[in-house]
Parts: C-alpha cells; sequence; structure tokens
C-alpha cells in the first residue's frame, strides 16, 4: 500500500532504530529527573572535564618544587595547600585525575571486551568449554581483590600497566558471568532460532544479533566499575605500589599526607576527596542509569 | 542436601586446586632469574646456590608443582628466604589479628545493617528509609583506606579517643579490644549499607507474601510480624553474602592493618611483597585465597540447609 505524501510521518509505524534511539531519550530524561542521577551525572561530567583540561586550569606545574613554601595551609594562592616538597596539591589532584581517567577508560573497556567475549564464548559454546572458563573465572573471584593485586605487583614492577592488569583480571569475571548468562537466555529465543534456520553463520548471529542484546546490562555494569578501577589504583598507589611518584596520584597524595599526618591534615583531605567525589558519583549514575534503563536488573546485584 | 553438599564441596576442591596452580605458576615463573631477583644485587654465589637448591629450581617445572602442592596440602608452605622460619608459622601467628578483625568488622556491620535494613523495609518511603538508602550508597562506595585514613586523623590524631597505632599489648584484653575499634569501624562501614539494601530489598519482597498477610488478619502486632515472621524468610539471602562479607573484609584488612599498624596477615602479605619475600608471599596470599573460598563454602551449605530453594541453583 502506498502512502500518501500528506500523512504526517509520526503515524508511519516506526523503525527499530527509531525506537531504540526514543527509548534512549526517554531513558535520559528520566535519568536528570532522578535527583541521585543528576547529581551523579554532573560529578561524572566535572571529573572527565578537570581531567582533560587539566593544564588550562591551573597556573602551576605539577612538578615544579618549591621547597620553602613547603606543607603550606589552603589559600588564594595555593587553593588546596602545598606539598613536602612544596607542590601545589590543587594541581597535583587535577593531574592525579588524569590518571584516574585514563583508567577508567581504558581499563574498564578492556575488562568489559575480554569479558563479553569470553561470556559469549561460554554462554554459546561447548560445555566442556563452558565448565573451563567457569572455573577460571570463580578461581579470579576467589582472591580478595587487593591481595591479588599485592601478590601480582610481587612479580612486577609497578607501573599503570599492571594496576590495568590487576583491574582486568578482577573484573572481566563478572562481566564474563553476565554476558554468559545473557547469551544462555538467547540463545533458544526465536528470532536466533529464526536466523539460525535463515541460514546466518554463527559469527554473523553472535556479531549482529545476540552482542546488542548481551552488551546493555555490561555498560551499567562498567559504570558502576569506574570506581572499582579508581579505588584499585589509588590503594596501590596509596601502598607506594601503584603510580610511582613524582608523578600525580590521588592515591600517592594520600600516601605523602598519611606520612605528615601529624604535622596537617590538608593533604589527606586533598588526595581523598576526589576519591570520595568520583566513587559516589559513578555510583550514583550507575544506580540510576540501572533504573531507568533495566529495571530487571534493579535487585540483581 | 547430601548432594548439594557433596557437589559444593567438590566444587571448592577444584576451585582451591586452581588458586594453588595459580599461585605456583606466578611465582615460580617470574621472568628472568628467580634467585637474582629474590634475593636482590648484594647476593653471593653460595647464598644463589642454596636459594636454587632451596626453592628447587634446578627441577623441571612439572615435579616443582607436584612437589609444592604436596607440602601445601600437609601445610607446609616452604621456609622464609631471609629468616628461614617455617612459612606456616608466620602465617599463623599472623592469622589471629586478621580474623578478629573481620569478625568485629562484620559483627558490628551485622548489629547495625540488619536492623537498619528490617526498619527501611517495614517503613517504606519514610525519611529514615530515603536516608539509610543515601548513606549505603555512600558508605558502599567510598574506599575503606580511605575511611581509615579519614578515622585515624579525626578521632586518633586530632580527638585523641583511640590509639594511633599497634593491636594493643598482648594479654590485655581491653587494650587489645580498644586498639581494634577504629579498624573494624574502616573496614565494617561500607557493610552496614550494604546489608541493609540487602536485608531491605529482600524483607520488601518477604512482606508482600501471603504468610505474611496471614499473620497481620490474625491482628499480630506489626513488631512480631517484621522481626518474627518476615525476618526469618528474609535473612536467608544475607547468610550467603557474609560468606563473601568475610573474604571482602580480608581485602579492607589489608589497609587497615598497614594503616593502623596492626600485625595480620594483610600487613604481613604487604611487608613481605616490598622486600621480595616470595614464598611468605604465597604462603600469605594463598592461606588468603583459600580462607575466602571456605568462608563461601560454609555461607553456602549453611544458606542451602536453612533454605532448601538454595540447594537448586549450583
Amino acid at each position: 500500500m502506498a502512502v500518501a505524501p500528506d500523512v504526517p510521518s509520526s503515524s508511519l509505524p516506526e523503525t527499530p532504530a527509531a525506537r531504540r534511539a526514543r527509548a534512549f531519550w526517554q531513558g535520559l530524561k528520566e535519568l536528570t529527573r532522578n535527583p541521585f542521577g543528576a547529581v551523579g551525572l554532573v560529578i561524572v561530567v566535572l571529573f572527565f572535564l578537570s581531567a582533560l583540561f587539566a593544564p588550562y586550569l591551573t597556573p602551576y606545574d605539577p612538578y615544579a618544587l618549591d621547597v620553602p613554601s613547603r606543607l603550606a595551609r589552603p589559600s588564594f594562592e595555593h587553593l588546596l595547600g602545598t606539598d613536602q616538597l612544596g607542590r601545589d596539591t590543587f594541581t597535583r589532584v587535577l593531574y592525579g585525575g588524569r590518571i584516574a581517567m585514563q583508567l577508567a577508560l581504558v581499563a574498564v573497556t578492556a575488562a568489559l571486551v575480554i569479558g563479553l567475549v569470553l561470556g559469549m564464548i561460554a554462554g554459546y559454546g561447548p560445555r566442556w568449554l563452558d565448565s573451563i572458563l567457569i572455573l577460571v573465572f570463580d578461581t579470579l573471584r576467589s582472591f580478595p581483590t587487593i591481595i591479588m593485586g599485592l601478590a601480582i605487583v610481587a612479580v612486577t614492577q609497578p607501573s599503570l600497566t599492571v594496576i590495568m592488569v590487576i583491574f582486568v583480571l578482577h573484573a572481566a569475571p563478572a562481566f564474563g558471568r553476565i554476558a554468559r548468562t545473557q547469551t544462555m537466555a538467547l540463545k533458544n529465543t526465536e528470532f536466533i532460532l529464526a536466523e539460525k534456520s535463515l541460514g546466518a553463520r554463527t559469527p554473523l548471529v553472535l556479531t549482529r544479533h545476540m552482542m546488542p542484546n548481551v552488551l546493555g546490562p555490561l555498560l551499567i555494569l562498567a559504570a558502576m566499575d569506574v570506581p572499582v578501577v579508581v579505588t584499585v589504583e589509588a590503594g596501590l598507589s596509596f601502598l607506594g605500589l601503584g603510580i610511582q611518584p613524582p608523578t600525580a596520584s590521588w592515591g600517592g597524595i594520600l600516601k605523602e599526607g598519611y606520612s605528615v599526618l601529624r604535622e596537617t591534615p590538608w593533604l589527606v583531605i586533598a588526595g581523598g576527596m576526589p576519591l570520595v567525589l568520583t566513587t559516589l558519583g559513578f555510583t550514583f549514575l550507575g544506580e540510576a542509569l540501572r533504573d531507568s534503563f533495566d529495571p530487571k536488573l534493579r535487585e540483581a546485584r | 542436601m547430601l548432594f548439594y553438599a557433596a557437589k559444593r564441596i567438590g566444587l571448592t576442591a577444584v576451585i582451591v586446586t586452581a588458586i594453588v596452580f595459580t599461585l605456583f605458576c606466578l611465582i615460580h615463573l617470574i621472568p628472568g632469574d628467580p634467585a637474582a631477583v629474590a634475593l636482590g644485587p648484594y647476593a653471593t654465589p653460595e647464598m644463589e646456590a642454596r636459594f636454587i637448591e632451596k626453592m628447587q629450581l634446578d627441577k623441571p617445572v612439572h615435579v616443582r608443582f607436584l612437589s609444592f602442592a604436596w607440602n601445601a596440602l600437609q601445610g607446609n608452605l616452604g621456609e622464609d628466604i631471609f629468616s628461614e622460619r617455617p612459612v606456616s608459622r608466620i602465617v599463623a601467628e599472623a592469622l589471629p589479628y586478621t580474623i578478629a578483625l573481620a569478625f568485629a568488622s562484620l559483627g558490628w556491620a551485622i548489629l547495625i545493617g540488619i536492623p537498619l535494613g528490617c526498619f527501611s523495609a517495614a517503613h517504606p518511603n519514610s525519611w529514615i528509609d530515603r536516608l539509610t538508602g543515601v548513606i549505603s550508597i555512600a558508605t558502599i562506595t567510598i574506599p575503606s583506606f580511605v575511611v581509615s585514613i579519614y578515622s585515624l586523623l579525626i578521632f586518633s590524631v586530632t580527638l585523641r579517643w583511640f590509639p594511633v597505632i599497634g593491636a594493643g599489648e598482648a594479654g590485655d584484653l581491653g587494650d587489645q579490644l580498644w586498639h581494634l575499634v577504629l579498624p573494624a569501624f574502616a573496614v565494617g562501614l561500607g557493610w552496614v549499607g550494604y546489608l541493609a539494601r540487602m536485608v531491605r530489598a529482600s524483607m520488601l519482597e518477604v512482606l508482600g507474601e501471603t504468610h505474611i498477610r496471614s499473620a497481620r488478619a490474625f491482628g499480630l502486632p506489626e513488631r512480631v510480624v517484621v522481626y518474627r515472621y518476615a525476618l526469618r524468610v528474609a535473612i536467608l539471602p544475607t547468610v550467603t553474602l557474609l560468606g563473601m562479607g568475610f573474604g571482602s573484609a580480608f581485602s579492607g584488612a589489608v589497609f587497615a592493618e598497614i594503616i593502623f599498624s596492626r600485625p595480620g596477615i594483610g600487613k604481613l602479605i604487604y611487608d613481605m611483597v616490598v622486600a621480595r619475600n616470595y614464598p611468605v608471599v604465597q604462603g600469605g596470599v594463598m592461606t588468603a585465597a583459600i580462607l575466602f573460598v571456605t568462608a563461601t563454602l560454609i555461607a553456602d551449605l549453611v544458606a542451602a540447609a536453612l533454605d532448601p530453594r538454595m540447594r537448586a541453583n549450583l
């Protein structure tokens, strides 16, 4: 049946892409109406902006020493005071945010991709492969995160890459578990069976038809995992086994602050607050995302 | 139940084997020359030869693994490369401090978190419920080492209410408990929120069930309905969670022990990582991981004994 040209486009049946776009915008609207979602979104945006534009937000160099004015209190000159070597703490907090951002982007993406691939293989592949992968997942999850981190740092040199590896080993199994469950549930749904009976090849079925459906819950978990990776980095750096000085990191600032705790509280306050804010921001955002985009997951954690 | 228990224990045995294997690989397949890495640049050739002999570095890998696993099975975790004391004894000395900390942390979290969750569920959308919700999320996400440092700053350094470091005089129980307060506060805080959330969610589910409606229809007071009838069922998922909690308390304990200088297993592993004393690191990490797995196993078995529905999902 031909469509008359004067029919308004809204009465046409929606294409799947348009429907998905509408659902997305609706979810986003709901997200900003939830006060915690809105607060979380603001913090997350600030986190990325301050990390991206760090050099433009401060007149100081994060490595410039000024020993005579060491351990200064906060003032207009030094917003968060200075550290033991007279470096401006606010500047170092901003640059520490860059490390956190890099990790948040790269490590979480890596964990997601690895978890997604392994989880879909486990869910779709033969049973013996599934059993092996589940055993690997469960074994990795049975090491308390930071203790596993310590064991790995023990045999390597501390670096950004090692932190990423530790986080991926800790987080990928969780992504894998969810991807596996989703894939198993999808495997026998009608639209997948129909694809297969039409002669679609396995790689096509997996990437084109199953992946979009598996990905949703994983993205929400990814938002929730940013605080975890930031915490792992800060924790290891606090122990002196993560980001090495003089590179600025929040954990490193805490470590320095801890060593001069009796002289000044400002360094631990400056190192801890961005950590608290970032973890809270991403968690609020993740929770709100889950509530507006995937009500099924609400109590699944 | 017997079938479930057998299957669950079998699975745990497999995971424990995998843990031992993973740690073996991690420590024994260090890239480069393990003797040089472990002993540092000042090692004499004799020290190196002795190290190679003791760690059996001249034997093939599978021989090393089998003898390592066999020894570990008998509780022999090797020797400290510097002091030459048995690793099992070093770990056993540190363990009570960490176990006390884990129990104290979970203990206060249970005492506060579970009633809070019940109350929230019994009064949904009241201001206490909303406040609990926000505080729960906040305490779950804030890293425990930040809580440790801040509580050290506030309560020990500024207010001087609590001791700054150490685990207290040996033999003086009161002093030891006094030293336990802040670390347990820091490690347990996240669990208060977590438990409150879990209990609230499962409580809301249970309160909607028919046996609760009947109890209400009989005119039982609300307090009896919530705390005597509903809590009994609603508490079950929490039991499983507590096994995990024990393990994560171990992770949190690493920081609390370092920050408050408690001589527990977390501090031991950390000190030995810094000193590159591999046998002790290996023994400590293995003990921590196996304790974690065992705690989860016990929690699952208890949950399955209490609630037959749990036995289905394995």
